[in-house]
């Protein structure tokens, strides 16, 4: 295990992963300070890069790009009152209250430090949790598999819309992405499935175009219309004052740092909260870790604590987001859907075998998440006065670049013009999913999961034939699938006959 | 505590989605389901064969299409007047996204004739003469420098874009 976790490091520092790191590093840096554009955009955008890369450079880039993100985005969230990103948004109360008052710098010193010790809080829990999962995952066979994608879907439906008629919304779109990715060969004979007698349609839907379709059309369909630059006032005064006593800050309420990296952590474990509630819940920590009621009423007016809270907790979600990805297969959010994409374009397959075999790139995954922290942070603090003005690229002038990187992106995957359009289909598809409020997660996590789904249904049933459904660990799983899906329904009658007693 | 309930914009808003969403799965399941039946079935030693799990798939859906139907009967009086109609949209930001789609159109088409890099940086001149318009000489810079790095940038990473008229 140390041997692997050596390696691991080794494999990051090799020059060319490390070139594609700080690459990645570079662009989630300039990705988080813009507010029109997502990290989940950008993941999708960047994908159809990693084809000719190796699995440790493809995921240094993409995961050096991801968890950069959240740290930038706490910036523009202190310095403008905009959210750089969808993660930084409980960052505003307290850290644009301080930019206000003058303190931008000791605001931004918190937001920073604290997102450095959440980052390495989530790359910790990382490192410990392989080998405590290791024998869990090892046991498992086919039919468990199953089941705990089954779970994962389960829970990314219920959890990713409000309400009873939320859950089946979700549960409809990972119904539609599983039934997508049915289309194409099916897995034991090859029988042509759904092809509708198109050559376009035997090898299955590519992942890369539909993706990009889902992912980035809908935000650049609000970028041209909405503009997305930036019209919120810059505080005053140089920057890198006050940097310091920020850092102080973490250390003065470290064990409250301390804790909103370990909340953030357990969001990411769990599939389908995702890091904006992750923020949420930590700002309300750190908002209860008031004594009095004078220290109470002072949260949102530029209380220290309400920066290091929803800083820490935005980092430390991805290292915990990993655990399930990669040992599971069962991404919890659709960066993370995104990323597990990544495995299948690098020739991986989440599981066991990231457990065994690829035991040292898994390593490689918690270096990337330190390294690139590590070096954002120090950026950050030796550029300080200068980040302001990286905020300033308007997003018209992105615009054009993005459309660009869009049609690249869906174009190379097989040079076929069938992905350009499948592209722009989805990408309506998308489109409209934004518009109506139907979860776009699920539906992308039955797409990645679909063939895996069908696989491991197919081994359980040739091997045990039905008795499949009687081993322990799938009961419980199975359990734990109907608990999740009773949950909303039995609420939604519930409030329903109270207010029906109101009425 | 009123006896009539008057729901919100914001609920009648989701009822029409839950509606358009409901039919939509009707219809995706059901042409599923009939295209499942196309599927040859081969007479070899596959205990689920195919269709299998495709079946299981389209039932499960409609399953679930009919437990959100059951939901949205249950809170029918919530949605008893007319739905919301969704916001006017600006008329000027469709024409702009027209304009970019057919663009974008004439771009997928001559790009392989002209090559990415002359096809990128006109496609990207127009754009940015458009939305980031009178400062010409950014304008140029950045369409010409992008599409040229960008280049060589996928031809580091083995991503082949089309040649076109240039020689390299």
């Amino acid at each position: 295990m140390i041997d692997a976790l050596l390696e691991g490091l080794l494999l990051v520092l090799q020059w060319k992963a490390f070139a594609f790191m700080l690459l990645g590093i570079a662009l989630g840096f300039w990705v988080g300070l813009l507010p029109g554009l997502g990290g989940v955009t950008t993941l999708a955008l960047m994908l159809p890069f990693i084809y000719a890369m190796s699995p440790v450079e493809g995921f240094a880039f993409l995961l050096g790009m991801h968890s950069v993100v959240a740290t930038t985005g706490d910036i523009t969230s202190v310095l403008f009152g905009i959210p750089g990103e969808g993660t930084t948004a409980a960052t505003i109360l307290d850290g644009h209250a301080m930019a206000k008052k003058g303190q931008a710098g000791r605001a931004l010193g918190a937001a920073l430090a604290s997102s450095l010790v959440g980052a390495l809080v989530g790359a910790l829990a990382l490192a410990l949790a392989i080998p405590v999962v290791r024998p869990l995952v090892l046991a498992f066979g086919s039919p468990e598999l199953f089941m705990i994608a089954i779970v994962g879907i389960a829970f990314i439906a219920s959890l990713s819309a409000q309400g009873a008629r939320g859950m089946l919304r979700g549960f409809l779109a990972g119904g539609l992405g599983l039934m997508v990715a049915t289309i194409g060969q099916d897995p034991q004979a090859g029988v042509a499935r759904y092809t509708f007698d198109s050559l376009y349609l035997w090898s299955g839907l590519d992942l890369v175009p539909v993706l990009i379709g889902i992912f980035a059309i809908p935000e650049i369909v609000d970028l041209i219309v909405r503009g997305g630059s930036i019209a919120g006032e810059m505080p005053g005064g140089r920057l890198n004052q006050g940097a310091l006593e920020g850092v102080k800050d973490t250390f003065r309420h470290f064990w409250l740092t301390i804790r909103c990296s370990l909340i953030g952590t357990f969001i990411g474990i769990m599939p389908g909260l995702g890091g904006a509630v992750a923020q949420w819940l930590a700002y309300g920590h750190a908002v209860q870790s008031a004594r009095t009621v004078e220290e109470r009423e002072g949260f949102g007016k530029g209380d220290v604590r309400g920066v290091l809270g929803p800083g820490a907790a935005n980092n430390s979600k991805e290292g915990g987001a990993l655990i399930p990805t990669v040992a599971f297969g069962v991404p919890g959010s659709s960066s993370m859907a995104i990323l597990l994409g990544g495995f299948f374009l690098l020739g991986l397959v989440p599981g066991p075998d990231m457990l065994t075999t690829h035991l040292a790139v898994t390593f490689s995954m918690v270096w990337t998440i330190v390294l690139s922290n590590v070096i954002t942070v120090v950026a950050c603090f030796l550029f300080l006065n200068h980040l302001a003005r990286l905020t300033v690229v308007r997003g018209h002038f992105l615009v054009p670049v993005i459309l660009v990187l869009v049609f690249i992106g869906s174009y190379t995957a097989n040079n076929h013009y069938g992905d350009v359009v499948l592209m722009l289909f989805f990408g309506v598809v998308g489109y409209l999913m934004v518009a109506g409020g139907w979860p776009r997660a699920p539906f992308v996590l039955g797409l990645v999961l679909g063939k895996i789904v069908e696989n491991n249904l197919y081994i359980s049933v040739a091997r045990y034939e039905f008795a499949w459904l009687t081993r322990p660990i799938v009961l419980v799983l199975l359990a734990l699938a109907v608990a999740v899906i009773l949950y909303p329904l039995i609420q939604a009658r519930r409030s329903r006959s109270r207010s029906n007693a109101h009425a | 505590m009123g006896v009539c309930y008057h729901p919100s914009p914001e609920e009648k808003r989701t009822m029409m989605t839950d509606r358009v969403i409901f039919v939509c799965t009707i219809v995706v399941a059901a042409v599923y389901l009939y295209a499942t039946t196309l599927i040859p079935t081969l007479e070899i030693g596959d205990p689920l064969g195919p269709k299998a799990f495709p079946r299981l798939l389209g039932f499960c859906l409609l399953l679930a299409a009919a437990m959100l139907f059951v939901e949205m009967w249950k809170d029918r009086q919530t949605a008893a007047a007319a739905p919301a109609p969704s916001g006017p949209r600006d008329v000027r930001h469709l024409w702009i996204l027209a304009g970019v789609v057919v663009w974008s159109g004439l771009f997928y088409a001559v790009l392989e004739r002209l090559g990415y890099v002359v096809a990128s940086a006109i496609y990207l001149l127009a754009l940015m003469a458009w939305f980031n318009r009178g400062k010409w000489r950014a304008n140029v810079v950045t369409a010409v420098l992008f599409s040229v790095s960008s280049y060589a940038l996928f031809a580091k990473l083995e991503v082949n874009l089309p040649k076109g008229i240039l020689p390299f």
